[in-house]
């Protein structure tokens, strides 16, 4: 049930940026640097300039585009107990984390911190504990392992190894469009060798990043059409920075964000009408006094919240950055950040909130971080639910009962309704005396209790033993072949 | 006009950001024939060193520099060709630097606001631009014969490529021509010191301060 929704965008705005969208799109186009996804999409009626690689792309391509795209679907997971919804009415907020960092964020004690380049045992740690978050519903490669950055070996299969290993949930991967097939007989291998349940049951997503403004690389092509050659969902995801990679205004950074978004949903879906895709945004602003790209701020939270908008009027799932921070630890900053861009976009209804535990402007991961906003993540699920108002819930017969000066706390609607209320599970609600005599840990102590407990007790569902050494002898294989 | 006003009115046109009255001033420059490198030097980089001045002490920021920058090369390039014709030049200033994203990147911006900086301190700056293949890095060092080459890497799938960068410069016999300084987000001292780079820098602030000294050493 979700009954609160706030819109950043009114109908009429929407349509502004739809409209402007199109006008860019067909007048200025977008650079597509791959041939076979020009003629892919010279095909199907776009005007393209082979001199500068240039695709205008007409109104009618796009309605086409979008009138085949999905407007909900399931990301599988490897266990079948983790599907996650994707939807497109606004009716269902997953969260998730966000990549790929370069760094973890260790917890040594009070207000220490040990911040290091990230690695393989890390990836498996950070896995383990999004698997045991009860409230994030899919993960993606939180960070890269920087430890097999310089070794004769296919990174990306080693760190997608050291995720599904230690999760069950629908996965969105880093991918390196070379090895697409890899990652497809990787999920058929979890599946015993079965291709038909891989096709129809990808656990595995592929995305690209368009480069503002207006242009996709080689690889977002080639990632889009491998993922429909194997039927693997595909995000076309954006990046811009209002003020260097787009317009200063939030209006005209959606009209970029949103013209790029179009622009990669429409490729996947001439490449494979029908395919499952994914309008995504990590747009956000910039700061010039200190020039950074920050993602914790209010910026962001309006434009995923716009995005996530936009992307209802498509009728297409979406993925909005969110609950993410640009704090260097997780503390005050980081817990009003997270909090701001998750709530935002969750108010609008986004499909997925993309950021669970990432800090330091997308280039740190920490366990903590990731629980607290764990814990938070009901608290925000129950406030968009608002409350109901009826004649029962008013409870008129029972005030009129209790009377003046009574109670009702020994009332069997109070019995009944008391576990309705939210009861966090690091955040403390006792008095100072109760605090103290319950071990009086602040939330970031507890928290890193519960990250070592899980680090120590959790176990995903396993991969079948035969699976799993047909999908190490596939990485050996991949290995073998990097000179 | 004299020297003296066209130098003034050179430098006022980059701090106000007017590429228009920039471009006149070059005109009439050049028909008073004035010296062009006093110009350049009194007038135009004076203006620019006064804005990335006011950087450094957060008074002023990116799109003033950019702006400011945009200015001066409206004048600028009018003046280069005219040097050329009477075979002089604007002079070295603190010597080149050659500058790029490296192979597989395509992340610009922060390169390119190192770039300016370093224009700004007074390099001679060759932008060669994103995604450069590491043979061309090294085909310029050997042609441009810069001072120092920066690069930079947003990815830990393209830094592994200043590495080797640093390998094919010794394989060329041309590693001890040339200052290495490298940066980009993911980047770290450690990596620096790890791959025998010679300077790390975290942003353009400090790629400044660094290299300006290490050149003056
Ligand atoms: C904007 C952005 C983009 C834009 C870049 C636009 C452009 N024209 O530059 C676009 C959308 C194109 C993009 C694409 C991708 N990106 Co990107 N991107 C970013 C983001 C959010 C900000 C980068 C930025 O511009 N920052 C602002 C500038 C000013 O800072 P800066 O670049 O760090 O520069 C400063 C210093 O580093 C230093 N410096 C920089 N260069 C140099 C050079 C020298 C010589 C020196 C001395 C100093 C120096 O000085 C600068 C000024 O202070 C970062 C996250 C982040 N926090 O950095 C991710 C990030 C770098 N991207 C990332 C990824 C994964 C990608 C993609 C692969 C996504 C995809 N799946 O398609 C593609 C790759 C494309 C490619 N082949 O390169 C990852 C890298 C992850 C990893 N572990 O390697 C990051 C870290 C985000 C994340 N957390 O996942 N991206």
């Amino acid at each position: 049930m979700r009954n609160l929704k706030a819109d950043v965008l009114s109908k009429g705005e929407i349509g502004l940026i739809h409209e402007g969208s199109l006008e860019v799109l067909s007048e200025v186009g977008i650079k597509i640097a791959h041939a076979g996804a020009r003629s892919i999409m010279e095909r199907a009626g776009c005007t393209v300039d082979e001199s500068n690689g240039v695709v205008r792309i007409p109104r009618d391509v796009i309605n086409g585009a979008l009138k085949s795209a999905p407007e909900s679907w399931t990301f599988s997971s490897r266990d079948g107990k983790h599907d996650a919804k994707m939807v497109s009415d606004g009716s269902r907020t997953n969260f998730m984390n966000l990549g790929m960092g370069t760094k973890i964020c260790h917890y040594v004690s009070e207000n220490k911190f040990d911040t290091r380049d990230s690695t393989i045992p890390d990836i498996r740690n950070i896995a383990k504990v999004l698997d045991a978050c009860e409230n994030v519903d899919l993960v993606t490669q939180p960070v890269s392992a920087l430890d097999l950055m310089d070794k004769r070996c296919v990174r990306t299969l080693h760190e997608a190894e050291a995720m599904i290993t230690n999760t069950s949930k629908p996965f969105l991967l880093d991918p390196d469009p070379r090895y697409v097939d890899s990652y497809f007989d990787i999920m058929k291998a979890c599946y015993s060798g079965d291709e038909e349940e891989a096709l129809k049951k990808p656990f595995l997503m592929v995305g690209g990043c368009s480069s503002s403004p207006l242009q996709l690389d080689t690889p977002f092509c080639e990632l889009a059409i491998k993922a429909g050659e194997y039927n693997m969902p595909f995000m076309s995801m954006t990046m811009a920075m209002a003020g260097t990679t787009s317009p200063v205004t939030l209006a005209g950074t959606m009209v970029i964000h949103n013209s790029e978004a179009l622009a990669g949903i429409t490729l996947a879906q001439l490449v494979k009408p029908g395919l499952p895709v994914i309008y995504g945004s990590c747009t956000t602003g910039f700061d010039f006094m200190t020039d950074t790209a920050p993602f914790g701020s209010p910026e962001n939270a309006l434009i995923s919240s716009a995005s996530s908008q936009m992307s209802q009027f498509y009728g297409v799932p979406c993925i909005t950055s969110g609950a993410i921070s640009d704090s260097k630890c997780p503390d005050f900053q980081s817990a009003q950040e997270a909090t701001l861009n998750a709530l935002l976009p969750a108010l609008n209804g986004t499909s997925n909130v993309f950021g669970v535990g990432l800090i330091e402007l997308g280039m740190t991961f920490s366990l903590e971080q990731a629980v607290m906003v764990n814990d938070m993540i009901p608290l925000i699920r129950h406030a968009l639910e608002g409350f109901e108002v009826s004649s029962e819930t008013l409870s008129i017969d029972a005030i009129k009962e209790v009377g003046i000066g009574g109670e009702f706390i020994s009332r069997p609607e109070t019995m009944a309704g008391m576990f309705g209320h939210t009861h966090p599970e690091l955040f403390d609600r006792n008095m100072y005396e109760g605090w103290k005599n319950t071990g009086g840990k602040h939330t970031l102590e507890l928290a890193h209790e519960k990250v070592q407990s899980i680090l120590s007790e959790h176990v995903a569902t396993p991969i079948e033993p035969g699976n799993l050494k047909e999908i190490q002898n596939i990485i050996r294989e991949a290995d073998k072949k990097v000179l | 006009m004299t020297q003296k006003d066209l130098n003034e009115r050179a430098k006022k046109a980059v701090m106000a950001y007017d590429q228009k009255t920039s471009a006149e001033v070059a005109k009439e420059a050049i028909a008073a024939k004035v010296d062009l490198v006093n110009l350049i030097q009194e007038g135009y980089t004076a203006g620019i060193q006064e804005v990335g001045d006011l950087y450094q002490a957060k008074k002023l920021f990116l799109p003033h520099i950019m702006s400011a920058a945009n200015a001066m090369n409206a004048g600028v390039n009018l003046l280069t060709p005219e040097l050329e014709k009477s075979g002089k030049s604007a002079g070295e200033g603190l010597g080149k630097f050659v500058i790029c994203t490296i192979e597989g990147d395509i992340h610009s911006i922060g390169k390119d606001i190192v770039a300016i900086m370093l224009k700004v301190a007074g390099f001679n700056v060759v932008n060669m631009g994103r995604d450069i293949p590491v043979k061309d890095i090294v085909a310029a060092v050997k042609s441009e014969k810069p001072k120092a080459v920066g690069t930079s890497a947003l990815m830990t799938s393209t830094m592994v490529n200043q590495k080797t960068f640093e390998e094919l410069l010794k394989e060329e016999g041309v590693r001890d021509k040339v200052i290495t300084n490298i940066g980009g987000a993911p980047c770290t001292q450690q990596w620096c010191d790890e791959i025998g780079a010679d300077v790390y820098s975290e942003n353009a602030t400090d790629c400044v301060n660094k290299m300006v000294a290490r050149v003056k050493m």
